[in-house]
């Protein structure tokens, strides 16, 4: 199974599993488009969960969802794929679900960290009180 | 029609209340203020931010003149916690499980390209200070 590393703000890095079992065509669209870098930025629908969009191809040119679910549990990554040439990948640190403007809107479970999830999970809810920051999705080893 | 005057880190816009929609509420809210605080950005109801105090706590109030889509520039109350909410886009009163109603309780009336940045920043930088006082009677 292949892992990719995803380092949010300057120190806090954990290692993520792709779910290529669950979602191999988005898993590989995933996998060819590292390394992504953005800004990653708290939900505004999904609850317990951050963001980031990236039109870094392959990923951004899918346009269906694989194995949709809308239920995001902690410290697993999903990829929503949209009309504007992006794709948007959440993490989710606590209860989520994929939500828009006009109700749930599903997605594609991509990845889920392995080990310990503590700092991670921190981090990203901190950016709820402290803003946004930046976050760097690269391929890790194994 | 009763104003207020609302400043989040130093920009303010004027708002009005709905006290012939909501009077109960236009009425506890008013008896509240001047109040100052945290303005946080939601969670899970899109474009809006919210301020709780528990002066405007209302156990068991009814909601009054019922909205869960909150328009830009709209004023909402969450009696039960006690929240004001200032929507600034697409928006709509949410828990983690469910849609919400909440009160119709104002709008703002000027300044909005301003306030909404403010609000926005919200998300984007993290909680903003907000006051929010009476203003002039209308």
């Amino acid at each position: 199974m292949r892992k990719i590393k995803v380092t949010v703000g300057k120190t806090v890095a954990s290692e993520m599993e792709l779910l290529e079992d669950v979602a191999p065509e988005t898993a590989e669209a995933l996998w060819q488009s590292l390394p992504v870098e953005g800004t990653l930025t708290h939900a505004r629908w999904a609850g317990s969960a951050c963001w980031l969009k990236t039109d870094s191809a392959p990923i951004a040119t899918l346009r269906e969802v694989e194995h949709p679910v809308a239920s995001i549990y902690p410290g697993v990554m999903v990829v929503r794929p949209n009309s504007r040439g992006v794709a948007e990948i959440f993490i989710a640190y606590g209860t989520s679900e994929s939500r828009n403007a006009t109700g749930r809107a599903y997605a594609t479970p991509v990845a889920e960290v392995r080990g310990d999830s503590d700092a991670l999970f921190k981090t990203m809810a901190q950016t709820w009180a402290g803003g946004a920051t930046t976050i760097r999705i690269e391929r890790g080893e194994g | 029609m009763s104003r207020i005057k609302v400043e989040i880190d130093g920009v303010t816009a004027e708002g009005e209340l709905f006290e012939s929609k909501a009077p109960s509420s236009a009425e506890k809210v008013l008896s509240t203020l001047p109040l100052a605080g945290v303005l946080r950005h939601t969670r899970v109801s899109g474009n809006c931010a919210e301020f709780a105090a528990p002066e405007l706590q209302a156990a068991g109030a009814v909601i009054e003149n019922q909205v869960s889509f909150l328009d830009p520039a709209s004023i909402s109350y969450r009696p039960d916690t006690g929240t004001l909410i200032f929507s600034y886009g697409q928006a709509q009163a949410r828990s983690a499980t469910a849609n919400l109603w909440v009160v119709g309780l104002g709008r703002i009336l000027s300044n909005h390209d301003a306030f909404y940045a403010q609000l926005q920043a919200a998300r984007d930088k993290g909680p903003r200070q907000i006051t929010i006082r009476r203003g002039e009677e209308g």
